[in-house]
């Protein structure tokens, strides 16, 4: 008996022994543990707006266009595109691509899906960027009312009608024609997009997210699809196989996607980690591979041992000044707040991870009309960085000599330690420099996005980053009653600068409007620029091929995993 | 009895319809709503999502839509997380949440009970000093700090349990712990006071005076009757531990159901707001209720009768 035992385990450990050395033949699957920090809101790339939701779905879906590895865009599911002279019609040829369920991705999909997004009834918060389409932002202003469409009623001066509850009414007698929007599928490979006006950037505008394709059939049968894996269609490199809210998120590569050769990674796990000092614990317990919040008292240590690499972060951290007020209403004393700060001291004593001192208001990391030119290069600096006796100097002849007389007034921002650091570095020096006094005051966030809107505030913290990249992206917030002009301030010059680089197709007549605009804005100083941003991030030394955009979102077709 | 639990019910459900309104109007006057965000949105687009939400009804009928649906048991969609209904993030949540807090649970009464009691029986010697002195640390250090230093150590140093994260019995043992922690210890203080309390009551010496062993008037007439305060603190306890707390599942990144009584006011979700608070106070309220009856089986001196 004990014999046939000891038989059996002998054979047991041999067939075992066999087992494992077939397993290391095989090559294990090359898996990238990612934490994105936030569960995401949806997977409609229709209808998606946060950065976390960016990654996943660039991941996900192919668009007509991408970034390649080096920052370059490429046609992707187009193989070719023609822009026509006047610059308002583009044809784009699709290449054969197919859906992750095999069927094949035609240019109805893209007609559906962007009409639909437009759509009133999807009521997508993004749908303005899908405005740049011929009657875009009419069809998505328009009614919905038993299956048509109308444009809204509007009375001798031009203002909506609206009924007793507030609502705007539709006009029965100018129905909204959905044809009439500018884009239209000519074939299953051929799709003709109409723009408003000459956009020269629309092709870079194509990578975003709102532009991505949907499965019409799907869609059509499944309003429900994005909400859960099951029956989750896309088309680009990886596909959704595992989404457990709060908890973890799966893509698998998609044997379906058309460039699949250049996808190395087997899979992508998402975890949502919202608190850094946690992610911190995995990622050096090796739980993760890579990390987008580090926390922010540890990064010198993180950056020295080489955990946290600094990426492009297309972005500018300024102060807002409510030019509706006393003082801040004349332009000295806002020169004066803005020349006051010394900002070398902030990105190098407080934030310290790389950022540049912002000495205008559009970033570095935007081509300019010549080809390998950078929209800051041109425009260079405004003023110095720190310039105290500037400021000083601007203080007394707008009667405050040495601060005298000036008024107490708050500084807001939002909670949180970061901003709250810089907020007391910066009352110290326009106490010391200007000799002035400024109380500091701390909001949650919709709280002072409240008070901020509505100029309920003397001087506030800001930050913009960019959502595509042109300098549009920055310089069309500033006109006179810009739902993100949070000042008050505006200048008819100004809005005319606007106006001629949101109609011209020629990049030099943009570029020098936009220009000149930036000038007059930093003339003027509704707003202190202090630095422009950078995202670091951690990420293991073996983590590579991975392409990190200054638009904030992470696109792991060609990353992979090196030996180590 | 009957009397008594057909007028509970009546009271908590009025209760929980006050707890419901008061959080409805309170919700909607905080500042900003679910769509504010720092990118301001073309009028047209505000217009389509109010539409679609329902946002723009007057408040009066957003109000009894609202109550209409709760009654048919549907607390509506979430504004965030537009995947999820209120009711799937209740029933995914919940049963984390409940899971880990009656794990703490079983270890807080497991270590806090007979620490008590031996506290009590032994007082003011070592293992009375002992027992308060960590007592004293459990009631006096923060979750968070209990939680960190856990990872550290069974995490990242000796690496014998995961940091953070969910799925099987490991990834439980640390927040189980952290969420035991001050349960245990006030739990311990609780029975040795009460414990302390009854042994010097007239019947307890009676007990020993009629010639009842050591152990007999421990178990069958102290330790009964110090339990009832032990059991009042069960009640609320069960409720908060049960429905999970928003540190120790951001710490230990667990999806519960705990972080959303806090991301849903950061996020204005209206309706997970109002979800969430009426879920937990109906538990609390029940919660309660049972421990209202439990009392009578525990001391004969507590009775629901309508007698009087």
């Amino acid at each position: 008996m004990r014999k046939k035992v000891t038989l059996i385990l002998l054979v047991a450990v041999m067939l075992l022994a066999f087992a494992g050395c077939r397993e290391t033949e095989e090559k294990a699957p090359m898996v990238l543990r990612y934490n994105v920090g936030a569960e995401p809101q949806y997977f409609d790339p229709r209808k998606a707006t946060g950065i976390p939701e960016f990654t996943m779905l660039l991941n996900l879906f192919d668009g007509l266009m991408r970034y390649d590895i080096n920052g370059q865009l490429v046609p992707s599911i187009a193989e070719s595109y023609t822009v026509s002279t006047d610059g308002l019609l583009w044809t784009f040829k699709l290449r054969d691509a197919k859906w992750s369920n095999g069927e094949p991705l035609t240019a109805q999909d893209f007609e559906y899906s962007w009409k639909s997004a437009l759509s009133p009834e999807i009521a997508s918060e993004y749908a303005y960027q899908l405005y740049y389409i011929k009657n875009g932002e009419a069809f998505n202003s328009s009614i919905p009312k038993d299956g048509n469409y109308y444009y809204p009623k509007v009375d001798a001066n031009g203002e909506l009608v609206t009924d007793a509850d507030g609502n705007v009414v539709p006009d029965l007698e100018k129905p909204f024609d959905v044809n009439s929007i500018g884009v239209k599928a000519i074939d299953d490979k051929t799709l003709e997009v109409t723009l408003e006006a000459p956009t020269p950037y629309f092709s870079s505008l194509l990578t975003f997210t709102t532009y991505l394709p949907i499965n019409k059939k799907l869609d059509q049968a499944n309003p429900d699809w994005a909400k859960s894996a099951d029956n989750y269609v896309s088309n680009g490199p990886f596909r959704l196989t595992k989404w457990e809210h709060n908890n973890v998120i799966e893509m698998e590569k998609n044997p379906n996607y058309w460039d699949k050769d250049a996808v190395k990674l087997d899979k992508i796990v998402f975890t949502m980690v919202e608190e850094s000092s946690t992610e911190l614990l995995m990622f050096e317990n090796d739980e993760i591979d890579w990390g987008a919040n580090p926390p922010l008292p540890e990064l010198e240590r993180l950056l020295e041992e080489g955990k946290v690499i600094i990426n492009p972060y297309l972005g500018t951290y300024y102060y807002l000044f409510n030019v509706t007020r006393e003082p801040f209403d004349d332009v000295r004393v806002r020169k004066a707040l803005t020349y006051a700060i010394d900002r070398e001291s902030i990105v190098k004593n407080i934030t310290k991870a790389g950022q540049l001192p912002a000495t205008a208001y559009v970033p570095p990391g935007v081509p300019d009309a010549e080809p390998g030119s950078d929209f800051r290069t041109v425009g260079g600096d405004f003023f110095e960085p720190y310039n105290p006796e500037e400021a000083k100097r601007l203080l007394a002849e707008a009667g405050y000599p040495d601060g005298k007389g000036f008024p107490e007034f708050t500084l807001l921002y939002n909670t949180s330690e970061a901003h709250k650091t810089i907020a007391e570095a910066i009352q110290r020096m326009w106490k010391e420099t200007l000799g002035i006094n400024c109380t500091l005051t701390n909001q949650e966030w919709k709280v002072y996005l409240d008070n901020r809107s509505t100029l309920n505030y003397d001087v506030a913290r800001a930050g913009w980053i960019g959502d595509y990249t042109d300098p549009m992206t920055f310089i069309d917030m500033w006109v006179t009653g810009g739902g993100n002009n949070d000042t008050g301030w505006g200048n008819p010059e100004y809005d005319a600068l606007v106006k001629e680089a949101k109609s011209s197709g020629d990049q030099k007549v943009r570029m020098e409007a936009m220009h000149k605009a930036e000038k007059i804005l930093m003339d003027e100083m509704p707003i202190a620029p202090i630095y422009f941003y950078t995202r670091p991030e951690l990420i293991k030394p073996y983590i590579k091929g991975a392409y990190t955009s200054a638009l904030g979102y992470t696109d792991f077709k060609t990353a992979y995993i090196e030996e180590h | 009895m009957r009397r008594f639990i057909t007028q509970r019910i009546i009271s908590m459900v009025i209760t929980l319809w006050i707890i419901a309104t008061l959080t409805f109007f309170l919700a909607k006057a905080i500042p900003g709503g679910p769509f504010t965000k720092e990118k301001a949105l073309p009028e047209a687009v505000e217009r389509n999502i109010e539409a679609r939400y329902h946002l723009n009804d007057p408040l009066i009928k957003q109000y009894l839509d609202f109550m209409k649906n709760l009654l048919k048991g549907d607390l509506g969609p979430s504004f965030r997380y537009e995947a999820l209904t209120v009711n799937d993030i209740i029933a995914k949540g919940f049963p984390v949440s409940a899971l880990l807090g009656a794990i703490s649970i079983l270890i807080a009464l497991g270590l806090g009970l007979p620490a008590g009691i031996i506290s009590a029986y032994k007082h003011n010697f070592w293992q009375d000093n002992f027992v308060m002195f960590f007592s004293i640390l459990g009631i006096s250090i923060p979750n968070f700090i209990i939680a960190t230093l856990l990872m550290y150590i069974f995490g990242l140093k000796l690496k014998v349990l995961p940091v953070a994260g969910w799925g099987s019995f490991r990834y439980m043992i640390l927040p189980a712990i952290t969420l035991a922690a001050y349960p245990t210890a006030y739990i311990a203080r609780l029975m040795r006071s009460s414990m302390l309390d009854v042994l010097n009551q007239d019947y307890i010496k009676t007990a020993r005076a009629k010639g009842l062993s050591e152990s007999k008037v421990m178990t069958i007439h102290a330790l009964k009757n110090a339990l009832i305060p032990v059991v009042t603190y069960l009640g609320p306890l069960i409720a908060a531990v049960f429905t999970g707390s928003f540190v120790i599942e951001r710490l230990f990144y667990i999806p519960g159901l705990g972080r959303y009584y806090v991301t849903s006011i950061y996020d204005r979700d209206y309706t997970v707001i109002l979800g969430t608070t009426i879920f937990y106070a109906a538990f609390l309220i029940f919660a309660n209720f049972i421990v209202d009856i439990v009392y009578a089986f525990l001391d004969p001196r507590i009775t629901y009768s309508s007698q009087r």
